[in-house]
């Protein structure tokens, strides 16, 4: 019976035992274990080369990592040759061919490239010496074939053919040449014209001027002993000889004072890459680190960021957007960017406006801080479980010149991060109002919406500025489809006919004149018509009336009685909207294209009446005139003449448009209505 | 008998690297099915928690493309106990990362988290495997958030299309057709019916395999999993699981796509036979040699010698039911993407000629050896090897193992098989071209 009782028991125990799992309350975590940062030796080669080893026999591999410190290299017109310089080390030594090198690398399951300025190798750690023998005869020994240059220039090549519809690589090139400008080391892109001025002699000028042990570290992870890793070293790096190495110097790019937009058009596509940011002043090693750290974690630094949480996880609108920031020795940069659909594009910049704009005004959470805290604090942890990470600490130190302590330190010094710091860095290093936004993307969807945001300007895949892109018209639209469309816009048929009269007062500024001017506009039906520009102090400038018979000009230039081809001019500019004759005989109409006016999307109509040309521009959106262009003759030859329509309002059920821009040559006139009048009664006698 | 001798030799010489590297782990089910895997490792103090449910897009049902993804991303929403949108934050505000993904066979969660949180990391996945809850908010930011996916993958990419173009023709009429990411009408198509029965159907932990890597102590994971684990009840429902192998291809497929792309490319698919076999062994090593490195045979031809295009590449994409042996290349601008595809073609039939040297077979076997140790770098890693292992193999011990069943490949049988599937009435060809050659 007592054993009865005591199994039972135990089975209670057992059973209550699941019970009490109370599933509404979050297990708590058990006490944290201390972040092992690791162990690592050091020393340096009589010839200045620097060693850092990190033994690891968790697998029995090995790496080694050769890297040569350097200053940024604007590479100008040439750009691309020195990372072709650094792969074509890899592909023929003095004692190797390249198949040999492929032969001997792959035979033991390894892995070898080279860079610019970095070398790496790996693989089986019983193989230790063959590869670092193979790493070091490609590091000094290269022998430059120029039948491998050859063949990597025309694989550079192809790899620019294959970024050309990238939009990734696309956006890249664009931000990148945006922030910091074409002509500088980090803005500087590679063209099919920079490769093919790219010679043997170059590689072969840049490898002896830049690889040098003073300035390298070679880097050691793995199954291998430190005493063996500095044998090695020494045996295969050991008569490396140093030299001198040119300094190189940058200024800082140019900030804009307000953002810009800037556009690369791909018709294929069905989201943009949109990025925003602006080049930032922040050093490896700057207190500031860990502060931008934290932020940018609050911000864009994972699934929990804001951008995150707001722009996908609430909005739907992007599989993913995050926030980035790079601490630079030379200059860094902060850039925000989510690959999103088209038609939100300009709904996802409002929002990382608006996060941005949040970060800087308002305090974070104490909550969501020690969150944010955590979470790097984590991923410190689990990056350590890499015995790369170590080495990368250890390299770090030893490039920046960091304090002994500095990664120790660092989760302290994260601790220490207030709310107030953050919303500092966050106004200190996000320049909301002047920020760089690019978009790659179907210009003709988003540009429109993308305009508020700032100028837009278009460029190529070579970071050249274009003007906008034109689109095809969509099937079924036509020049008359598009002036009916104009016809509706403006009020309809029936109501235009409906117009008797109708008068205009714009006050008119023009360009290098201080004072204002105003023009009055009249016409009556049939064709009566008068305009007449008056300036303060100076009193009528010009008028031009045609009474129903004769047209007349006076003014400051005197009086003129209008014949021949003059009088036909005023008579077709008396007419009441014109653009409806266009249809009739004497016009030849050609629908050309869309292109982008002002960032609005417009349908760009040849007019020719009777071999007078003139371009004009209708919104595909609201089927409003935009904008009119003419090449005329002046008197210092060709100029071209053009008239911007916008702010249009309803007089009487009719728009009008009440901003007109006038550019002819150099001269602006911007004139601005200030009443306009239909059927108030015009006499013809007010035509004089 | 020469080569067997070097074989031998080789062997000898790597059982000593696999003894360093071996990955000790314990397993068992729990009565409800739940099968559990634990490897304990200190080296870290991190711990990776994974679940391995056995449901990809080869289970769904005919108007339901993309739905055990779709799913995937609803599993994040949330449940009675963790709040819409809480999942992410919890494992990041305690430090630790997450995600997830879906493949034809399987769906795949997972946590790494400091190891003081490993109590953490089985409540969430235990939530999500008892009471996953759903609202119809949720599923229609997840749908959004799903096609922006497809967009960014597939519809925005170069090259993108290839995936369903490529399974679409090689598979058609079987349970690999469509691809994991689904059709856009299909995501706009499903209900929340749907989701009630793909949930009580596939989330279930007869369904399940949870593994643990990581600085933990067995006998406190153990209890713990008790705790959270074994009172989620058995799943009732029949599994639908299709095990037919796909019919064979029955001739050669060739189709042109127009993409907009630059550079024209190719894509070749050889049906094979599925993960686990001999014949995919051999068809794996079969990559190697044709493509694992500057001196393989369709590098050294397309790219060193012939100069025809930038990048070849040949991989063994192993399934449950079938496997398809895909080769893939990028020409240059000016090549003749015919010739590139010839100079495929004749190396792949040097293969099945000449066979490969002595010398070629001792690197594949080398290359495999570096690739077989490198993967166990993390626990992360390690816990979903394990997981996959027993879930596709059934022997979690693979994971230590496998590299014996590639050893026993002779270069006679790669041969063998490469004659027998790498044949044009086969395969698959896709050309893609760029919009303006149309």
């Amino acid at each position: 019976m007592k054993k009865v009782l005591a199994s039972l028991l135990i089975l209670l125990l057992t059973v209550s035992g699941f019970a009490q799992v109370d599933r509404s309350i979050r297990p708590k975590p058990a006490p944290a274990k201390e972040i092992d940062l690791g162990e690592y030796k050091t020393y340096t080669l009589d010839n200045g080369l620097k060693v850092i080893v990190v033994k690891n026999d968790k697998l029995p591999r090995v790496s080694f990592s050769l890297v040569v410190d350097r200053d940024p290299f604007l590479e100008a017109d040439k750009t691309g040759y020195i990372s072709l310089a650094g792969s074509l080390m890899r592909n023929g030594t003095n004692n190797r061919t390249k198949e040999q090198l492929d032969k001997e690398v792959d035979f033991i399951g390894a892995t070898l490239f080279t860079g610019a300025t970095n070398a790496y190798a790996s693989g089986l750690s019983k193989y230790s010496e063959e590869i670092i023998s193979l790493m070091a005869d490609v590091a000094l020994n290269p022998s430059f074939p120029q039948e491998e240059f050859d063949k990597l220039k025309k694989q550079s090549l192809s790899g620019i053919e294959s970024a050309k519809e990238d939009p990734n690589s696309l956006s890249s090139r664009l931000f990148n040449s945006s922030l910091y400008g074409l002509n500088h080391p980090y803005g500087e892109l590679e063209t099919e014209a920079s490769i093919n001025n790219i010679t043997l002699e170059d590689c072969q000028n840049f490898y002896q001027e830049n690889w040098n042990p003073n300035k390298a570290y070679m880097v050691v992870v793995g199954d291998i002993k430190p005493k063996k890793a500095k044998k090695l070293i020494e045996k295969y790096f050991g008569a490396w000889e140093s030299k001198e190495v040119a300094k190189r110097e940058y200024e800082m790019p140019a900030k804009p004072a307000a953002s810009e937009v800037k556009i690369i058009n791909r018709n294929s596509s069905v989201q943009s890459v949109l990025t925003l940011g602006n080049t930032i002043e922040l050093q490896p090693g700057s207190p500031d680190i860990v502060t931008v750290r934290l932020m940018n974690q609050i911000l864009g630094g994972g699934m929990t960021g804001r951008l995150f949480q707001n722009i996908r996880e609430d909005k739907g609108y992007t599989y993913g957007a995050y926030s980035n920031y790079d601490s630079d020795e030379l200059v860094g940069y902060f850039s925000a960017s989510a690959s999103v659909r088209n038609e939100v594009t300009d709904s996802a910049v409002v929002e990382f406006i608006k996060e941005f704009k949040s970060l800087q005004t308002e305090k974070v959470g104490e909550q969501e801080l020690q969150d944010a805290k955590n979470n790097i604090i984590g991923s410190f942890g689990r990056n350590l479980e890499s015995a790369q990470t170590i080495a990368s600490f250890a390299l770090n130190r030893e490039l920046y010149n960091l304090p002994e302590d500095y990664y120790k330190t660092y989760i302290q010094r994260l601790e220490a991060v207030t709310a107030d710091d953050i919303m500092a860095a966050a106004n200190k290093y996000i320049n909301t109002d002047a920020l760089i936004i690019t978009a790659v993307g179907k210009a003709a969807d988003i540009a429109t919406s993308l305009e508020k945001f700032g100028p837009i300007t278009y460029y190529d895949f070579n970071g050249e500025e274009t003007g906008p892109p034109s689109f095809p018209v969509p099937a079924g639209i036509t020049a008359e489809s598009v002036i009916n469309g104009y016809i509706n816009a403006i009020g309809g048929q029936e109501k235009l006919d409906a117009v008797k009269d109708m008068s205009i007062i714009m006050s008119a500024s023009i360009s290098g004149m201080p004072m204002e001017a105003q023009a009055k506009t009249l016409k009556k039906r049939p064709n009566l018509f008068l305009t007449e520009m008056t300036v303060a102090g100076f009193g009528t400038v010009q008028k031009v009336v045609f009474d129903g018979k004769k047209g007349e000009t006076s003014g400051m230039q005197g009086s003129q009685v209008l014949e021949g081809e003059e009088l036909e001019e005023i008579k077709s500019q008396g007419a009441f909207f014109g653009e409806a004759e266009y249809l009739s005989n004497g016009y030849k109409l050609t629908l050309v294209a869309i292109n982008m006016v002002e960032g609005e999307k417009a349908y760009t109509l040849e007019v020719d009446k009777n071999g007078d040309l003139s371009t004009e521009y209708y919104s595909v959106e609201t089927g409003l005139k935009l904008l009119e262009e003419a090449t005329v003759e002046g008197p210092q030859g060709e100029i071209t003449v053009s008239q911007k329509y916008s702010d249009y309002r309803a007089v009487d059920g009719v728009m009008i448009p009440y901003q007109i821009n006038i550019s002819q040559g150099p001269q602006q006139i911007s004139m601005t209505a200030t009443e306009a009048k239909i059927n108030s009664g015009l006499k013809k006698s007010d035509f004089k | 008998m020469h080569k067997k001798i070097l074989s031998l030799f080789l062997a000898s010489l790597v059982g000593s690297a696999m003894a360093q590297s071996k990955i000790e782990f314990e397993e068992y089910d729990l009565d409800n099915g739940l099968h559990v895997i634990l490897h304990e490792d200190h080296s870290t103090p991190i711990v990776a928690v994974s679940v391995l449910y056995h449901v990809g897009s080869k289970n769904e049902r005919e108007g339901r493309s993309g739905f055990a993804h779709f799913f995937e991303h609803l599993m994040f929403e949330g449940s009675p106990n963790i709040e819409r949108g809480e999942y992410m934050k919890i494992v990041s505000a305690n430090g630790g990362a997450l995600n997830a993904n879906t493949s034809f066979d399987r769906t795949y969660y997972y946590e790494i988290l400091p190891s003081n949180q490993l109590e953490l990391g089985l409540w969430l996945e235990s939530e999500r495997m008892l009471q996953a809850k759903v609202d119809i908010e949720g599923v229609n930011t997840q749908r959004e958030v799903v096609k922006e996916e497809k967009r960014l993958r597939v519809d925005n990419q170069p090259y993108g299309s290839f995936q369903e173009k490529m399974f679409g023709t090689a598979f058609k009429g079987s349970c690999y057709e469509i691809s994991p990411i689904g059709t856009m009408a299909d995501l706009n198509a499903a209900e929340e019916a749907d989701f009630k029965d793909f949930y009580s159907t596939f989330y279930v932990p007869n369904n399940a395999t949870l593994s643990i890597a990581g600085d933990i102590d067995i006998k406190q994971a153990k209890e713990w999993i008790n705790q959270y684990f074994s009172t989620i009840p058995k799943g009732t429902k029949e599994i639908p699981r299709p095990t037919e192998k796909p019919a064979p291809l029955g001739g050669e497929v060739i189709d042109t796509v127009y993409d907009n792309i630059q550079l024209p490319g190719v894509f070749i698919g050889y049906r094979c036979p599925e993960r686990g076999t001999n014949e995919a062994y051999a068809m794996d090593m079969i990559s190697t040699v044709l493509a694992d490195g500057q001196s393989s045979m369709l590098y050294k031809s397309i790219v060193d010698n012939k100069q025809l295009g930038v990048v070849v590449q040949a991989f063994n994409f192993s399934l449950e039911n079938a496997s398809l042996f895909i080769a893939f290349g990028l020409a240059n601008p000016d090549t003749e993407l015919n010739d590139f595809i010839q100079a495929i073609d004749d190396e792949v039939n040097k293969l099945i000629t000449d066979g490969i040297s002595s010398e070629d077979y001792t690197k594949i076997q080398n290359q495999i050896e570096n690739d077989f140790v490198s993967q166990n770098g993390r626990v992360a890693g390690i816990a979903e090897s394990l997981a996959d292992n027993h879930v596709y193999l059934g022997d979690a011990n693979l994971i230590n193992t496998e590299i014996k069943n590639y050893r026993e490949i002779s270069a006679e049988y790669l041969q063998e098989v490469a004659a027998k599937y790498l044949r044009p009435e086969n395969r698959v060809v896709l050309k893609y071209l760029p919009q303006n050659a149309q």
